[in-house]
């Protein structure tokens, strides 16, 4: 596998598992990655004789195996973000951009399912006042939105110098 | 007038119980949405029988406030009930890697939850799909060391096809070695247990 790609593709994996809020889709990444999956398989099935190849073969199994498992976790993750957090993306233009338009038509179908469920069990015998699945109080925000004081790890990788990290505090 | 004692209840059954899904509890639902029509039509009656300038005493006021705030939280902790169970219903998805719920499950389900989870077993299938096939709920907790694993039957399952295209004879008690891709659905259902 191109090195430099893999090693963009566990960068982004990493920085997806461990940021609450959506990163832009590593449309770069993911699609190239997964046709060079393809061409591995295509290039396998075809070559299967002499015990030497077979060891290459074998190794080039493993190795498929867990480039898969990388991108399999990747748009997992995205995947709980976008169902946790489903009206805040759908309803925000610049977070639904960072979706591909894949995961976008996912999220337009979940928001669909959710709301034709609660609506047909609760909410439409409600008075109509009561009816809305957005409601916004002082106290509650019925949208649910990454929580972005959540703390996280991060690595340097250039020296920067000084850094005022929170000015409140 | 409760005020949202049976919401409690109703969300307090389903703390204790967290992992497996309870069956639907259709009339907690019913009487609380009833509760909420109740105290709607409370605060319509207030509404219709006084003046706005009455309706500013502090007294109607907050009579007219606590009625819909009850009726709020009501609707909260109906919603957070349906929700919590739809998460357990997609988690069945992802857990067992099938589009097919067990018998034992489906009769806790209200006939709306499933189709909900028709519903999230196609767009999910349509994600896969449009990612190459790649079955997302595979290698749910760690990267995969092996490609082939040591399993024993627990339950007869008949044949199987692995993807080399050779049939096995899945009988009970026996031992096999096989891919892990093709094996590892079957574990997760609890049909096959894997050997270290």
């Amino acid at each position: 596998m191109e090195d430099n790609i893999l090693s963009q593709m566990k960068i982004a994996w990493i920085n997806e598992i461990n940021c609450p809020d959506i990163l832009p889709f590593a449309s770069s990444l993911v699609p190239i990655l997964l046709e060079k999956i393809q061409e591995k398989q295509n290039h396998i099935s075809e070559a299967q004789t002499t015990s030497a190849q077979k060891l290459e073969v074998f190794l080039c199994e493993i190795e498929i195996e867990r480039v898969k498992y990388i991108i399999r976790c990747y748009l997992r993750a995205r995947l709980s973000k976008i169902e946790k957090n489903f009206l805040y993306i759908l309803q925000n233009e610049e977070v639904s951009g960072r979706l591909s338009t894949e995961e976008l038509q996912f999220a337009r179908s979940y928001c669909d399912s959710i709301e034709a469920h609660m609506n047909s069990i609760v909410l439409d015998s409600l008075p109509e006042n009561l009816r809305s699945l957005t409601e916004k109080t002082d106290q509650v925000d019925m949208v649910t939105k990454p929580n972005m004081d959540s703390h996280v790890f991060c690595k340097v990788l250039e020296d920067i110098g000084e850094y005022v990290i929170d000015e409140e505090d | 007038m409760n005020h949202g004692k049976k919401a409690v209840e109703l969300l307090r059954d389903v703390h204790i119980s967290s992992d497996v899904i309870q069956p639907f509890n259709g009339d907690a639902v019913r009487t609380i949405t009833e509760e909420i029509l109740a105290l709607n039509s409370e605060v319509a009656d207030v509404v219709e029988n006084y003046s706005e300038e009455d309706l500013e005493s502090p007294y109607l006021a907050l009579n007219i406030l606590v009625h819909f705030t009850s009726m709020q939280r009501n609707k909260r902790c109906l919603l957070a009930y349906l929700m919590h169970r739809l998460q357990q219903i997609k988690g069945l998805r992802w857990d067992l890697g099938t589009s097919v719920i067990p018998d034992n499950i489906k009769t806790n389900l209200n006939p709306r939850e499933v189709q909900f989870f028709s519903e999230y077993d196609k767009m999910l299938g349509d994600y896969m799909r449009s990612v190459n096939e790649l079955d997302l709920t595979m290698d749910l907790n760690q990267p995969p060391k092996n490609l082939f694993i040591e399993v024993r039957v627990k339950q007869d399952v008949g044949a199987l096809v692995t993807e080399s295209g050779n049939t096995i004879n899945l009988r009970a008690n026996t031992t096999h070695f096989l891919r892990r891709t093709d094996v590892e659905p079957l574990i997760r259902q609890g049909v096959l247990e894997h050997i270290n």
